[in-house]
């Protein structure tokens, strides 16, 4: 072969008619992000516009908690005090259990019995809110009501402890996740050195795994303030709850409270119209909301990064000579972790399997709805998956994109704050999207009721799952792959698209499915957009006034009014065949991604 | 392997397929974004070509939405195409309707003045078909301990958290726990009405035993799960359901006769609403609804029939 | 022989902190040139900035001609990284088979028949000996290859790119002597036809492998760094 000599003119080095310059890379990542910050504008927008459709007090809005659209009282400071200590709370009990259970699952359980057990904590994140809703009450509430000694356990603490029961699935997932992207070489060395297991876990595996763990709390306390339904059936809805004393804090956590999700989820929104004092009131609640995700991220991302340092520089060898002991204890402590939601796992499915009992005739599943509640579901059934696949085909790319884009331009200022825009996304609360759909795509399109804009109104609840999922382990790339691949003289396109794309891919289906796990379980935004309770065609047959129906819809309907005993069985075997679906999606999808991760990439 | 995960990155580079391969590659996400872009345009014209579909559009509250589902299904082995949809429970519904966007709302309040008012244009004709008796439910441990009539003086300071504990009405030393409905809930309303006429309802109260709830369904499920409790709920979702009791309001009790009379002051009216008199489909639904058999529905939804309410 | 890679007072910085250098030296067409100076003194950034893949923060001044060109290193520099092959110190195998890896590099930069690039794929693997071991498991996963083998896959694809130079940061460091020997033996072989930059801390390598040497000692600023003997 001709090697590279001399004659070679200069010129030659920047002749590049490449295959793949793949220039597409940049079309694709910038619309992913522009997508995110298309939706987070088209929202301020609408809340914006609303808020100054009417004349408020803003000062008052802000430092009142009264709360009374009769007497024109607006005030939110009590629904802020709700949603901040519901979020805590949460995050409290969820990120700790979930950390120390996706450690568990990736450092500590033999790999076959790990990957069923991950398919099962995801599962758990599938589980819609409404069934978590219904089981919070007839689980959480009289726990708390016995703990704390009051009459009815609605309360902020029972919330908080929903949204963590919630939020653990997802953290764990993500988790998991970005620990097994940790090459085992890390691994190997460490334990060569002598380490134990807890020191291997902390000091070789945590720093790599760190920024894909803190994407995991970022989604967790995204999907907590955004979480309406579930948080809507327990916190009580109480207004203008807000305490003075320390005595009093204590004493609020275990009565009813308010959170400005609830509030907006609650039929306020569509009883104030759509001017006036009471909808510019509701419409700066939403912006209040908007802030404290963002408030929350910004703070939670610069934190975490600056807590990281700090550790480092501790010295942790002081008690050496209880090493044994220390990681006897740890192990203890982070399998038990994970029993936490194995044992919840089991008794939601055990709740399930005889209240929905339904679901496992298959003529449920295949016969059509008679009346409102008799015969099957298979209207609802197909309407469902017709949602979820649109919506999964138009996310995905987005989604993607965005999470790609944020995670190779992880230095620069623009990813900080498209990730943290992206949290925001993922934290509105869906009745927002729903309303903005409705007065977008339902109104000013004329689509009237219509299943694209259902599905449409779903994607932004699935594009920031896939976006930060991504984007962790896109940061979290080794960086001999990036810089081998350069010096084979990839281009930066070239790069992302050989290198980082397959790279983040198995996370990016985990995204996916975590993502359309949530949009399948989403009522509010569908009811005004999408679905009906009775009378739609199977399958739609276009678009406008096209509305089709769905196994979220028809489980909230049903569980709302109806004396029908049927209604409620009827509504526990769709909620069944609604956790069986996505769970036979998830499996499906799982084999897929175990099989990327098979070939783990190393170094 | 990876190029058989991502076909469309890593092609087995036998008989010169490399070239066709990459333009593959390159056309995967093109055709994403070509398939959205065809969608989006064949939606929009799909909205001039056909606006409506012919179904009759139902909407509205949440508590007549069973009977009306009920009543379209029996109607649709005659070729009627009705949907039945719940968006806004029953001022949502009206306001549809007003705005023309819907056929028939549902609704389980009367007509304020407020819808009126904001739909000029429109001429809401109300046709009732059936009723629905409210009642200050109470647990079984109230109503045993003497708990078996209240006072309208006396509900009024239960809900408005000034009678915080049961001995305070004859009854046991116990603790109250209001549930209120949620704003906008013909429940609600209808107490409201019987507590304070035409006044506004004064914000609720700051006691720690306060909470709302929404559908008849959690109502009656927190009620039974807490001692103590009194909620507004429709009389037929306590059937058959002994740990709750129905108390007397000033000595009335809600049976039919009473509801007929007027003399119960907690009941309401579930209407169809329509713009103008019933035509067409509109009116065979609504017929359907009113004739003997679809009177039979209501009952199996907790509501008393046009029949009980005016012997 | 003419100067394949002049280098002119070579500085990298970290700011104002000068890290490496001030270093020159040239590389003669066909030569295997050794870079060797004490750890610290920054052997693989000088590697790094000739291809301008410094880590973020680090800054490179002087003169870098290639082939006589002064090279700038901004819109073509994938171009001149196909042509100036970093083959980095630890060897990473990308997802795929074996062939995939040979090819990584080729596939993006240039347009040619499937049998063309096999052809050299082939060639490249001969040329560092690892075609009798791999030829029948070109399809399997690259990651069943042992240590030694993937490095010398690693210096394969470089090789498959026909570069007019390579710069081999320490390629025999994580290696036990047998493998090391074969390594050694492929670099040997380039001898005459491949213009090589060789990172090494071992002597007797530089010796063994080398037709020049570069030192390059610690920069004053580092230099109380630097451990006596």
């Amino acid at each position: 072969m001709a090697s590279g000599t001399l004659e070679q003119p200069p010129k030659d080095l920047e002749v590049s008619r490449r295959p793949r310059p793949s220039r597409w890379v940049w079309a694709w990542t910038y619309a992913g992000g522009l997508s995110v910050v298309v939706v987070l504008l088209i929202l301020v927008g609408y809340l914006a516009a609303g808020a100054a459709s009417g004349e408020i007090d803003r000062t008052t809005l802000l430092t009142a908690s009264e709360w009374s659209p009769a007497h024109s009282a607006y005030g939110s400071l009590a629904m802020i005090y709700g949603s901040a200590v519901v979020c805590v709370v949460a995050l409290c009990l969820a990120v700790p259990i979930g950390w120390a259970a996706a450690v568990a699952l990736s450092e500590y359980v033999p790999p076959r019995l790990a990957r069923p057990l991950r398919l099962c904590i995801e599962l758990l994140a599938a589980v819609p809110s409404i069934v978590y809703g219904l089981i919070g009450i007839m689980v959480v509430r009289p726990f708390v009501a016995q703990v704390a000694d009051v009459t009815s356990g609605d309360s902020i603490l029972a919330a908080g402890i929903v949204l963590a029961v919630m939020i653990t699935p997802t953290v764990v997932a993500v988790s998991v996740d970005a620990l097994a992207a940790v090459p085992d070489r890390y691994r190997e060395a460490a334990f060569s050195l002598g380490l134990t297991r807890r020191e291997v876990v902390r000091s070789a595996v945590l720093p790599i795994a760190r920024p894909g763990m803190r994407a995991a709390v970022l989604l967790g306390l995204a999907r907590a303030l955004g979480e309406a339904i579930a948080v809507f059936l327990i916190v009580g809805r109480a207004d203008g709850h807000l305490p003075t004393t320390f005595g009093e804090f204590l004493d609020s956590l275990v009565h009813p409270g308010q959170t400005l999700t609830t509030k907006l989820a609650g039929p306020e929104p569509v009883l104030a119209g759509t001017s006036g004092p009471h909808f510019a009131a509701l419409c700066t609640l939403g912006i209040i909301l908007l802030g404290l995700v963002a408030t929350a991220t910004v703070w939670g991302t610069y934190r975490s990064s600056r807590g990281g340092a700090d550790r480092g520089s501790q010295p942790h060898w002081s008690m050496a000579r209880l090493r044994t002991q220390r990681d006897r204890l740890a192990l203890w402590l982070r399998i038990s972790a994970l029993l936490l939601p194995g044992a919840l796992l089991v008794g939601m499915l055990a709740i399930l399997v005889t209240r929905g009992s339904a679901a496992f005739d298959p003529s449920f599943w295949f016969t059509p709805a008679t009346g409102s509640v008799g015969g099957g579901v298979s209207e609802q059934v197909l309407g469902t998956l017709l949602l979820v696949v649109t919506t999964g085909l138009i996310a995905l790319p987005l989604g993607f994109g965005a999470g790609i884009l944020i995670g190779v331009r992880a230095s620069t200022r623009t990813a900080r704050l498209l990730q943290t825009l992206t949290v925001v996304v993922g934290g509105t609360p869906t009745i927002l999207l729903g309303l903005a759909g409705f007065v977008i795509l339902s109104s000013a399109m004329g689509w009237g009721r219509s299943w694209l804009a259902g599905a449409i109104v779903l994607v932004p609840v699935v594009v920031p799952v896939i976006a930060l999922t991504t984007a962790s382990r896109a940061m979290g790339m080794p960086p001999e792959l990036t810089e081998s691949a350069l010096s084979l003289g990839l281009s930066r396109t070239q790069l992302i698209r050989s290198v980082v794309v397959p790279y983040a891919w198995p996370a990016t289906v985990t995204g996916l499915l975590l993502g359309l796990a949530r949009a399948a379980g989403e009522t509010a935004p569908l009811l005004f957009t999408a679905t009906v309770f009775f009378g739609a065609s199977a399958l739609p047959d276009g678009i406008v006034n096209s509305p089709v129906q769905a196994l979220p819809t028809h489980i909230f309907t049903l569980s709302q009014d109806s004396g029908d005993p049927q209604a409620i069985t009827q509504a526990w075997g769709s909620a069944m065949v609604l956790v069986l679906i996505t769970a036979v999606l998830l499996s499906m999808a799982v084999v897929l991604r175990n099989r990327f991760e098979g070939e783990r990439w190393t170094a | 392997m990876f190029r058989r995960l991502l076909p469309q990155i890593h092609e087995p580079d036998q008989g010169g397929r490399k070239v066709a391969s990459q333009v593959r590659g390159e056309r995967y996400l093109r055709r994403v974004a070509c398939a959205v872009l065809v969608l989006a345009s064949f939606a929009t014209a799909c909205a001039e070509s056909e606006a409506g579909t012919g179904a009759v559009q139902v909407s509205g509250s949440t508590t007549v939405a069973p009977v009306a589902a009920d009543a379209a299904e029996a109607l649709k082995a005659e070729g009627l195409n009705i949907t039945v949809a719940t968006q806004g429970g029953s001022a949502g519904g009206i306001s549809q309707l007003g705005s023309g966007q819907i056929d028939i709302a549902m609704s389980s309040k009367p007509l304020a003045d407020e819808d009126r008012s904001t739909h000029p244009d429109a001429d809401f004709v109300l046709t009732q078909i059936g009723a629905d008796a409210v009642g200050a439910i109470v647990t079984k441990e109230v109503a045993d301990a003497g708990v078996k009539n209240l006072t309208a003086a006396q509900v009024r300071g239960l809900f408005e958290g000034r009678i915080t504990n049961w001995s305070e009405v004859g009854g046991p030393d116990l603790e109250v726990f209001v549930y209120d409905k949620e704003p906008g809930r013909g429940t609600r309303e209808v107490l409201d009405k019987y507590l304070y006429g035409d006044k506004k309802a004064p914000p609720p109260p700051k006691s720690d035993n306060f909470s709302i709830v929404g559908g008849n369904l959690e109502t009656r499920n927190k009620l039974k799960s807490t001692p103590g409790a009194v909620a507004p709920l429709s009389t037929g979702f306590t059937e058959g359901h002994n740990d709750l009791a129905v108390v007397t309001l000033d000595g009335i009790a809600p049976t039919p006769e009473n509801i007929a009379s007027g003399k119960y002051p907690m009941a309401r009216p579930l209407y169809l609403i329509t713009d103008g008199e019933p035509e067409g489909e509109s009116k065979e639904f609504i017929d359907y609804v009113l004739s003997a058999e679809g009177q039979k529905i209501l009952p199996k939804h907790g509501y008393l029939t046009l029949g009980q309410i005016e012997e | 022989m003419d100067s394949v890679i002049a280098v002119r007072e070579l500085r990298v910085r970290d700011g104002d902190k000068n890290l490496v250098g001030p270093v020159s030296f040239e590389l003669k067409q066909g030569s295997t040139t050794g870079l060797c100076g004490p750890s610290g003194a920054g052997k693989s950034t000088v590697l790094r900035a000739l291809v301008d893949l410094l880590p973020h923060g680090l800054s490179r001044d002087g003169e870098i001609r290639v082939l006589g060109r002064p090279v700038a290193f901004r819109k073509g520099d994938a171009d001149l990284r196909a042509k100036i092959v970093l083959v980095p110190q630890t060897p990473v195998v990308f997802g795929g088979s074996v062939l995939d890896n040979t090819l990584f590099g080729l596939r993006h930069v240039m347009r040619a028949p499937a049998e063309e690039l096999r052809a050299r794929a082939e060639q490249a693997l001969k040329e560092t000996g690892l075609w009798k071991e791999v030829r029948d498991r070109l399809d399997s996963p690259a990651q069943t290859l042992s240590i030694g083998q993937r490095q010398r896959l690693c210096l394969a694809r470089a090789l498959a790119l026909e570069p007019t130079a390579l710069l081999l940061d320490e390629p025999t460091s994580a290696l036990d002597e047998q493998s090391r020997d074969t390594v050694e033996e492929s670099v040997t072989a380039l001898g005459g036809s491949r213009t090589v930059l060789l990172v090494s801390h071992d002597s007797a390598q530089v010796e063994r492998l080398c037709d020049a040497t570069v030192r390059l000692e610690l920069p004053e600023t580092l230099r109380h760094l630097a451990v006596v003997p």
